[in-house]
């Protein structure tokens, strides 16, 4: 498994830098969950049932609920962290106790929530998949998605909790971001930065 | 001749009345409020109406019955509110299945009568047709037919998506080894609901479907299907990509499916799997599908298919209940039934429970008893009452007297049957003609609906026979570690995966194989060790609407591309040796050995084939 050196810098976001040579797909793991200093977002993203695929699948979900604030936290890998192919797979387990309050986005780059008006609100901006669902399914998987991350991109993870008065802050997750060379899961040779 | 015995014999409710009270007096579990004094007598006197039947009738079911009768004006009296009045389309025609002796005789007779003949199963004793329902009962009249009955429903085993489970299965170190095995040489049948013109054609042009996938001609599956088919298809092709992939559809009629069957193997597939359930499938004796699995088994091939997502007693979540019927009371002291001569008793499920609840809405209960098809001699009937055992919401009171298979089926009014407003808490009853025999049941909710008093042995019919690959559903990332290979240890099956094991009590031919045993507690019968293996669910295809592909449904197409790699491995293995090499290299998942829930285990394709080279 890769290991990776990471820090929780102020913004709210976490860095990830890869720090050391490994064998595998695990990009990155953590078991955390969002706290009130998390930083505030007004809507989310809408569930629309489809975890985006390697084959592009979703579109743009749309926005809801602009008028009620979530807490939301970013993890960034840094584009030389992916596998030459880029194809990205992202696990969240839900580990609760309460199931179901918890959504992923992806986008690349950077993450720009309300930084735009019409009706997206600049949630559409650089976004390019989302899981589609909340909570483990038969709550027991845990929800995927997969992305294809363009060349020289970072990768940006969004964990946002998606019920007002904080629901779903605190509640405790896991999740797992996997890179492979190409749609057949070959996993990445071993890479030294 | 009807009318005026129904009116002699059916009481009106005054008359009913002290029946009740018998009742009452006969039956403690009623003392638990599960079944009501009105509900009592509305069965009472349903049942009471099975003995006005004409001898043609008799070989009708309940539901046709009384739809023949209502068209021809005759009484009905308490069923009359248990009669669905759309049984027949706007063309007057039923779509029924016909049981007893195929032959050309039947077959115009049936064009005479205006009907249409739709499918004749492989064993010869299953016409489908339609058939005007004023010609139902002379029909059934025939010397040669034993029953007539609505069509079953139908059901895929899927929850709803490019298939991570070629690492967990293993696959990739086999197909992109250095001598790779790709399943080149090999043809696979898959038999789902559908597989769309659009949707292959758009998979070929991907390149997730390979150029050679074939549709058997005019078999591509309703229009108006899920194009399941053609996910499963990728599901083989991601497996075993080098894999010829045919299709052709089980939806059209259950006759027609077992055809299909036997069709994919005329067509040279040596790997067959499907992903379907009927709902007249017997627990305890091959059917029609089950017996087209058996003859295509028997020219080499081998089969898979979906254990079924109706549940599991190690979750907490079966939809149902086996056991042998016990008495739970005596419900026919009162005049009716002495005037019937017929004594009702009611089942009890355990500890005095003589209803058992439905814990979610459902359009289809079935009733099935250890008798042989087209033989049984012992008459039990269900019943589904409201939440308060006050009133009947649905009924299948079909008569069994030597020539109908061991089988009701309550259908909401929605799916052709009687039963109304189908809601969470109705209550299913059973009861057991007085003279009949003591049996072996099986009774469910068919789309997989929870009960409160649940069993194992959910798995039944072809998707657990002794000549089929079962598949239980375990999800490609229970482990919780991402994308790695099942090691079985950590891969429980889904919740919602039908267990095992099966119990069956007659061979084929519908001889016993325990002769004068038919029950659970005497070991009568013979057990199956099912579903057979796990297999991985909740992947990714690119077919619309199955992204992620949960259910047994996407099991039993990973079992069938494993099967392809080990045959296009070693061409001349048999069909008992690839069972026998996939015994030996599964994964022991859940409890240690075989189990109800994984059978032997998770597919290991890489050990499974390097079994097979060497």
């Amino acid at each position: 498994m890769k290991t990776f050196k990471s820090f929780l810098p102020i913004t709210g976001s976490l860095l990830i830098a890869l720090c050391c040579s490994a064998a595998g797909s695990t990009l990155f793991e953590t078991t955390t969950s969002l706290t009130p200093s998390d930083p505030i977002q007004r809507g989310r993203l809408s569930r629309n049932g489809i975890p985006q695929d390697w084959a592009n699948t979703e579109t743009f979900p749309g926005i809801i609920n602009t008028d009620v604030i979530y807490h939301y936290r970013t993890f960034v890998l840094p584009s030389a962290a992916l596998a030459p192919g880029r194809f990205v797979q992202i696990s969240l387990d839900h580990l609760g106790p309460v199931q179901g309050t918890l959504f992923v986005s992806v986008y690349i780059n950077s993450y720009e929530p309300n930084s735009a008006g019409g009706p997206n609100r600049g949630f559409d901006k650089n976004w390019i998949g989302d899981i589609g669902f909340s909570g483990n399914t038969f709550g027991v998987d845990p929800q995927f998605l997969e992305v294809l991350v363009p060349a020289g991109a970072d990768l940006v993870v969004v964990v946002n909790n998606t019920d007002p008065n904080n629901v779903g802050v605190g509640q405790r997750f896991r999740l797992l971001v996997e890179t492979f060379k190409d749609v057949l899961f070959t996993n990445p040779v071993q890479q030294a930065q | 001749m009807i009318g005026p015995t129904l009116k002699q014999k059916i009481p009106t409710l005054r008359t009913v009345q002290p029946l009740a009270v018998a009742v009452l007096l006969v039956v403690p579990a009623f003392a638990h409020g599960q079944i009501s004094n009105s509900a009592t007598m509305q069965i009472a006197q349903v049942v009471a109406l099975k003995a006005s039947l004409s001898a043609s009738e008799q070989k009708l079911s309940s539901n046709l019955v009384f739809a023949s009768r209502r068209a021809q004006g005759k009484q009905l009296g308490a069923a009359a509110s248990l009669t669905n009045p759309n049984v027949a389309d706007a063309t007057g025609m039923v779509p029924v299945v016909v049981r007893g002796t195929v032959s050309p005789e039947l077959l115009k007779d049936i064009a005479v009568r205006g009907g249409r003949v739709d499918a004749i199963a492989p064993s010869n004793d299953r016409v489908e047709a339609a058939v005007p329902l004023a010609q139902l009962e002379g029909l059934a009249g025939r010397s040669d037919v034993g029953s007539v009955r609505e069509r079953p429903h139908v059901r895929t085993n899927a929850g709803s998506l490019t298939t991570q489970g070629y690492v967990a299965h293993r696959a990739k170190p086999v197909v992109e080894g250095d001598q790779p095995v790709t399943g080149s040489g090999v043809k696979v049948g898959i038999l789902s609901d559908s597989a769309s013109a659009a949707g292959v054609a758009a998979l070929k042009a991907s390149g997730d479907l390979g150029p050679r996938t074939t549709v058997l001609a005019g078999q591509r599956g309703p229009a108006n299907g899920t194009d399941e088919g053609t996910a499963m298809m990728e599901i083989v092709q991601d497996i075993a990509p080098n894999s010829q992939l045919f299709f052709a559809t089980a939806f059209n009629s259950e006759a027609s499916f077992a055809n299909n069957i036997i069709a994919l193997g005329a067509a040279g597939c040596t790997v067959v799997a499907d992903d379907v359930s009927y709902s007249d499938e017997d627990p305890f004796q091959d059917s029609t599908v089950a017996q087209a699995v058996n003859k295509y088994v028997g020219t080499g091939g081998i089969y898979f298919s979906s254990a079924g997502n109706s549940g599991n007693v190690t979750n907490g979540n079966s939809s149902a209940w086996e056991g042998d019927f016990t008495d739970g009371g005596l419900i026919s002291s009162g005049p009716i039934f002495n005037a019937e001569g017929r004594r009702v008793i009611v089942h009890d499920f355990g500890g005095g429970q003589t209803s058992n609840q439905l814990l979610q809405p459902t359009g289809v209960i079935d009733l099935f008893w250890a008798d042989p098809l087209g033989g049984s001699r012992n008459d039990f009937d269900v019943f589904v009452l409201d939440n308060a055992g006050t009133t009947v919401k649905g009924s299948s009171t079909s008569v069994q007297n030597g020539t109908q298979d061991a089988y009701e089926e309550i259908a909401s009014t929605d799916l052709g049957g009687n039963y109304t407003n189908p809601a969470a808490g109705d209550r299913i009853v059973i009861v057991r003609k007085g003279g009949s025999s003591i049996r072996a049941m099986h009774v469910e909710a068919f789309f997989g609906e929870v009960l409160a008093i649940g069993t194992s042995g959910a798995t039944h019919g072809h998707n657990a026979g002794r000549n089929t690959q079962s598949m239980a559903a375990t999800f490609w990332n229970s482990a919780h570690t991402g994308t790695k290979a099942f090691n079985g240890t950590h891969n429980p099956t889904e919740p919602f995966s039908s267990d095992g094991p099966r119990k069956i009590f007659f061979k084929t031919n519908g001889a016993a194989i325990t002769p004068g045993n038919f029950r659970f507690s005497t070991n009568g019968g013979t057990t199956l060790q099912k579903p057979d293996f796990s297999g991985a669910d909740g992947v990714t295809t690119r077919t619309p609407g199955f992204n992620p592909f949960f259910g047994t449904s996407a099991a039993s197409p990973h079992g069938a591309g494993i099967a392809a790699l080990i045959r296009s491995a070693n061409p001349s293995l048999t069909n008992t040796q690839v069972h026998q090499i996939l015994v030996n290299t599964a994964l022991d998942n859940m409890a240690p050995g075989f189990d109800r829930d994984g059978g032997h285990g998770v597919l290991d394709a890489t050990a499974a084939v390097l079994n097979a080279l060497h």
